[in-house]
């Protein structure tokens, strides 16, 4: 119903658009893009083996709409349908809903007004579904934390969760602006499909027990939480993992808001420019980290020689104040590259991890660990890059990061990367090789992205490349919630190569 | 609209800084109320009976008093004041004998000002600290592997306590830092202060933020004829370093020299489910009187 409503409302609006003169108020835009993509690998999936197969087979259409219905008034909407391409229907009666056979969703990116000059002449303001992006550094913005990220599909990891906003710019100077933004509801990040991958119990082929996710706990907790589980018979050890997530309540107190003074500098012929915000920033972190885990041993009911262990766990979004700063300088002359960075410092919740063992759902006191999973201690995460264009046909792009886009300080803790990028040009910027990855320094893990972008004729391209993760799938230390690699554990998703067609207009 | 601008942004501050904690445990043990019985769950039923098994094996769950006495000198009170220190423990040997697991609970203190006239009073200068909540609760572990698994009487061993310090190369050897910022300090008890705080409530009054390895070299010690106790003597170390305090005089540390004589170690075998916070109550009947 709601889908069918948006419809008509972007159908209505370009009907106007047509009925009369407003077709000088009008925008149009959008993309066409056909998705394939190819598992390479065998050992990343759930079990081993499972690989060398079709990972995604998916068509999106995006459609943008700008109108301006008065010179200091606009309204955007900007709206994604996306066809998956697998069919879904494993029994008879699904094959009558077009829905399992050819499965589609509808995305509502943006929607919303934006006003300038009212109601004071230095005044802007922007109301409804919106994506912000605050920081100066290159994807990676530890400042920019309005909207939550979008992993659902890993590959396209600039991608973010939109959320309803009210904002306000003021311009005091023609140097200066000043926005506050007030997000009344909060919005968890959307994670990939792998996900679920870094909570699942690892079994041997023949479904005994081999490996259940580390704990946030000190390492003697976890020596003795294994030892607890290394003293049953693995092939009778039945789990059955579950991970909820604790969605905070819809009231005011868990609204967040953000304010930010930016300010744009020209520093002369001889010094460059300069952008410089500082910001301030209260709400959640987007992504969950562990809280409480319950492992409720019960006899299983099919065979009382089995001991169904039912392992039930909790994360939470903690909350927090972040104080940025971000920079972008661009120097006078080529020969130079461009900086930019950006700080944030953290203040975040304390959240204690607690896992208790139930044995037939009676708590056990002696088996209650305890361990601080988040520490109140003030934290940063930072990014500082350089770029530069060598020549027109080579750009580079360096990046140091402090904290993954995931990462808070919890007991996985804040890891190091590189993240460098280089794109070739040839043939009059008809064929463009990427080089790009992202390297931890701290376990070496990395991940890869080699891709060749050709353009057919204007507008229409053509991308195939290739996706891969490097690292141990296993955990480095299996008595260290921090054993994991970061691009290593399956959790992260699989490695692939991938074509994909688009047509933008 | 301005005004309500304002009431917008002062509300959200105000909500913005409250006191954020999330506590896993509460939560669970909120959700999850201990309602077996004692009899159940091995608890500590009201007369204060165990009710634990025998066993001729080390295996399983143990209380431990471990008394340290040495000598502290302390300016204007004593040259060498006699000082005891009552450590409690709980400690788990698994099934298979291989080491043993040391959990700290409290640390009752004693430091002997008795005066020299006995009609004097007592002076009310006389050291004291207490460990606060926070370190009682933070979980401080130490893990002793036996050089060969045990069966039915306690290897001879050292446990080596780091608290507040961490990931020193020599452990047992090293120096200790005497800076907050040091590698290896952190905020063990994660109370925003580094190393772990203690609660000195004696001649001064504060809080020492500070560091500290112990080292006790416990005697074999064989199991009772019921196997549910066991004794033994030790020899120990205590270094201590403060990287901190909210009162600077209390970043003077004095050291302890440890005595030759009276520092044993009592173990009572308890149900799995026995708590620090069981141990704490009842430590004093639950070992011998020691003379």
């Amino acid at each position: 119903m709601k889908r069918a409503s948006v419809i008509l409302v972007i159908a209505g609006l370009c009907g106007a658009a047509r009925a009369s003169d407003w077709t000088d108020k009008v925008e149009f835009s959008g993309y066409l893009q056909s998705d394939l993509r190819y598992v390479i690998e065998d050992y990343r999936g759930p079990r081993p083996g499972e690989g060398f197969r079709f990972e995604m087979n998916r068509n999106d259409l995006n459609l943008r709409l700008k109108i301006h219905p008065d010179p200091s008034a606009q309204a955007v909407v900007d709206a994604r349908f996306r066809f998956y391409g697998f069919n879904e229907s494993a029994t008879l009666p699904e094959l009558v809903r077009r829905t399992r056979v050819d499965p589609y969703d509808f995305q509502l990116n943006e929607a919303y007004l934006a006003v300038r000059g009212h109601p004071f002449d230095a005044m802007d303001f922007r109301v409804g579904r919106l994506i912000e992006s605050w920081g100066t550094a290159d994807m990676f913005n530890p400042t920019d934390n309005l909207n939550a990220r979008d992993f659902s599909d890993p590959l396209d990891y600039t991608a973010k969760v939109p959320n309803q906003m009210i904002e306000v710019s003021v311009y005091p100077t023609d140097w200066l602006t000043l926005t506050g933004v007030f997000v009344p509801v909060f919005k968890p990040s959307l994670l990939p499909p792998s996900a679920s991958l870094g909570f699942a119990v690892e079994t041997t082929r023949d479904g005994c027990f081999l490996r259940a996710p580390t704990p946030p706990l000190s390492r003697a907790d976890i020596h003795r939480l294994q030892g607890l589980f290394a003293m049953a018979d693995p092939c009778r050890l039945s789990f059955a993992p579950e991970v909820r997530t604790v969605t905070p309540p819809l009231n005011f107190r868990n609204s967040q808001a953000a304010v930010r003074a930016k300010v744009q500098a020209d520093l002369g012929e001889h010094g460059g420019a300069l952008d410089l915000s500082f910001s301030y920033f209260y709400g959640r972190f987007t992504f969950p980290v562990a809280y409480t885990a319950v492992a409720n041993l019960v006899p299983s009911s099919q065979n009382p020689d089995v001991t169904e262990v039912r392992y039930t766990a909790q994360m939470i979004y903690p909350r927090m104040h972040v104080a940025g700063a971000d920079f972008a300088y661009s120097p006078p002359v080529d020969w130079l590259p461009g900086l930019f960075g950006e700080v944030a410092l953290i203040f975040p919740e304390q959240v204690t991890f607690g896992l208790a063992v139930l044995k037939n759902g009676v708590l056990q006191p002696s088996l209650l660990f305890s361990g601080v999973n988040v520490p109140r201690t003030p934290f940063v995460k930072a990014t500082v890059g350089v770029d530069y264009t060598f020549t027109s046909w080579l750009y580079m792009n360096v990046q140091y990061v402090r904290g993954f886009f995931d990462e808070f300080n919890d007991r996985y803790g804040l890891h190091n990367y590189l993240a460098p990028a280089v794109e070739l040009k040839f043939f009059e910027d008809e064929w463009k090789i990427r080089l790009a990855g992202a390297w931890n320094l701290d376990d070496l893990s990395a991940a890869v992205f080699p891709e060749l972008t050709v353009v057919v004729v204007p507008s229409i391209e053509l991308t195939g490349g290739v996706w891969a993760y490097l690292g141990d799938t296993k955990p480095l230390d299996p008595q260290s919630y921090a054993g994991r690699s970061k691009f290593g554990q399956k959790a992260t998703g699989r490695s692939v190569a991938y074509l994909k067609a688009r047509v933008t207009w | 609209m301005k005004k309500y601008t304002v009431w917008l942004a002062l509300a959200t501050f105000a909500f913005a800084c409250e006191d954020w904690k999330s506590s896993g445990p509460d939560w669970l043990r909120d959700a999850y109320p201990a309602t077996c019985s004692a009899a159940d769950s091995g608890a500590a039923p009201a007369d204060g009976t165990l009710q634990v098994a025998a066993s001729d094996r080390i295996a399983g769950t143990w209380a431990a008093r471990v008394v340290q006495k040495g000598t502290i000198a302390i300016p204007s009170v004593c040259d060498a004041c006699v000082l005891t220190l009552t450590d409690l423990a709980l400690a788990e040997v698994p099934a298979d004998g291989g080491g043993i697991l040391w959990r700290f609970c409290d640390q009752p203190m004693v430091v002997d000002t008795t005066p020299a006239d006995p009609n004097d009073p007592p002076d009310p200068s006389a050291p004291r600290s207490v460990v606060p909540p926070a370190l009682r609760e933070a979980g401080v572990r130490a893990w002793t592997p036996f050089e060969s698994p045990a069966t039915n009487r306690f290897p001879a061993h050292r446990v080596l306590w780091l608290w507040g310090v961490r990931d020193l190369p020599g452990p047992a050897a090293d120096p200790l830092p005497d800076s907050p910022d040091a590698p290896g300090v952190f905020d063990q008890d994660h109370d925003g202060h580094p190393g772990v705080t203690i609660q000195v409530e004696s001649p001064l009054q504060g809080e020492r933020y500070m560091v500290r390895r112990a080292v006790w070299n416990l005697s074999e010690a064989a199991l009772s004829a019921d196997g549910l106790t066991a004794s033994g003597t030790l020899t120990f170390q205590v270094e201590e370093k403060a990287v901190g305090a909210d009162n600077p005089l209390l970043t003077i540390v004095a050291p302890i020299t440890p005595l030759n004589d009276g520092n044993t170690f009592d173990l009572r075998r308890v149900p799995a489910d026995f708590t620090c916070a069981d141990l704490v109550a009842r430590f004093q009947s639950l070992f011998e009187p020691r003379p």
